[in-house]
């Protein structure tokens, strides 16, 4: 299943190439911002807005309470995950 | 640079480093003297998260599902609705499932524009955006039919508004469209003398053969494999699904009931862009009422089968007597596509080629089975 994940654009790196910053998790990556210019083509109003981002690309805006959720939802995700790894490794242990 | 290293650097985005959260594939393929050993799949995408729905509401749970998943949110929130409802006993109204398939399309429809700009045509990839202004106008016109309900206020504007959207669809599809309509080369489909120099170039090594086509409207698969999501050992099946213990390939490949000729990549590229040039008679078969989703209605409680752009995407829910999750199982496309034992690996092992070849064959292949979530691939020479 593919998950979104919710990343917050910090600044654009290049106005040409359509491409900004992106802080996903607490890391800082380039992505391709093309999906989500907006209408009168400034990417510098992107700047603080939320994202989803795939494989590299912000496909869509979305609002910083939409991006809450999603990532306490996340964060519940990765604390079941991480209990059934350690299950899995206790029972081959 | 040869043309592999151009084109990964060009594409470097899907082969990014794996997000703990979501996961990934991995593939490691280990190569001897001249051919393919050994071919291993690695799937670390999370198999927990539908144990996060058990004991909760029916209603958030819902809710959950366009925060939870992106990439195909519209397919796997239609496939929860549908799913919901058949358990509670819910009908669906023809212009819902109309509403519906159009969301389910617009989404497959968006999916495979990106596949196509940018794995294999990034000279469009400006035209991207325009297929995502599209999706959104569909999600805003038919948001009305996302909820659990069996009649809803925005029937009555539901036919205009559909044919509005495939009206305008026309537009965003044109400048995909071949340059001359009775041309056939790749050339003419708008690939770049690179793409089609590597398709030639993979073209000439005899991949094995693709694992069969997965059909989940046909009943006696969608009986096996709901035999199976009953076992102890489920949630490890729908990590790694199978038919009667054989890996099945969805998606395009599988919709264009193209059986086991996996070694041709150019026609598995071809089906793609077929999917891509089609839509506009494809949406105006829906906004005539005929059926889009192939795989739909199963027949079974709780369970629905949708079609995404990947494939096909199962969602099986258990309510209890409080209208709340007993238990919820998801088999995605990825899951069948990138199986252990599947195509990549049944079309890679054993292939004669020189070792500088390996990864723009494998590359190609993995981009055309096209995983959802990032991936990254290792070349071990034993």
């Amino acid at each position: 299943m593919c998950l979104g994940i919710p990343g917050q654009i910090v600044a654009i790196s290049d106005e040409a190439m359509q491409t900004g910053i992106v802080q996903v998790s607490g890391v800082k990556r380039e992505a391709n911002l093309s999906c989500v210019v907006p209408a009168d083509g400034n990417l510098q109003t992107l700047v603080g807005s939320w994202a989803l981002v795939h494989v590299g690309f912000a496909m869509s805006i979305i609002d910083e309470e939409e991006a809450r959720r999603t990532l306490e939802i996340l964060a519940e995700i990765g604390e079941l995950q991480e209990e059934l790894d350690a299950m899995q490794q206790g029972a081959q242990g | 640079m040869n043309i592999a290293a151009e084109l990964a650097a060009g594409s470097k985005a899907h082969n990014t480093a794996t997000n703990p959260l979501t996961g990934g594939i991995q593939v490691t393929i280990c190569y001897n003297r001249d051919h393919i050993k050994a071919v291993e799949i690695n799937n670390t995408r999370p198999f927990a998260v539908t144990r996060l729905f058990r004991e909760k509401p029916v209603d958030r749970v819902l809710a959950m599902m366009p925060s939870l998943f992106y990439i195909c949110g519209m397919g796997q929130l239609i496939a929860a609705l549908r799913a919901v409802e058949s358990a509670a006993g819910i009908s669906e109204t023809l212009v819902i499932k109309q509403a519906r398939d159009t969301l389910l399309f617009a989404e497959s429809l968006r999916e495979q524009v990106f596949s196509w700009v940018t794995n294999w045509a990034p000279q469009h990839k400006s035209r991207m955006s325009n297929v995502v202004d599209w999706f959104n106008q569909c999600r805003k016109q038919l948001d009305w039919s996302l909820t659990l309900s069996s009649a809803t206020s925005g029937e009555a504007g539901c036919q205009p508004a559909l044919e509005q959207l495939a009206r305008q669809l026309e537009e965003v599809i044109k400048p995909l469209l071949p340059a001359n309509q009775a041309g056939s080369s790749l050339a003419t489909m708008g690939l770049s003398t690179q793409v089609c120099q590597l398709l030639k170039a993979c073209g000439k090594y005899p991949l094995g053969l693709a694992a069969k086509t997965l059909n989940l409207t046909e009943s006696q698969q969608l009986t096996v494999v709901l035999t199976s999501l009953k076992a102890a050992e489920a949630e490890q099946f729908c990590h790694q699904p199978t038919v009667n213990g054989a890996p099945a390939e969805t998606g395009r490949w599988a919709r264009q009931n193209i059986e086991a000729r996996g070694f041709l990549i150019e026609s598995r590229l071809r089906s793609l862009y077929r999917e891509i040039t089609t839509a506009p008679m494809r949406l105006r078969s829906i906004v005539r009422q005929h059926q889009f989703s192939q795989a739909e209605g199963t027949g079974v409680r709780g369970c629905s089968v949708v079609e995404t752009a990947r494939g096909s995407l199962l969602h099986k829910v258990e309510l209890d007597n409080r209208n709340h999750v007993a238990k919820y199982q998801i088999i995605a496309p990825t899951e069948w596509n990138f199986h252990p034992q599947g195509s990549l690996k049944t079309m890679l092992e054993g292939l004669y080629l020189p070792w500088d070849q390996v990864t723009p064959v494998a590359e190609t292949l993995i981009k055309l089975l096209d995983p959802c979530v990032s991936w990254q691939l290792e070349l071990v020479h034993a």
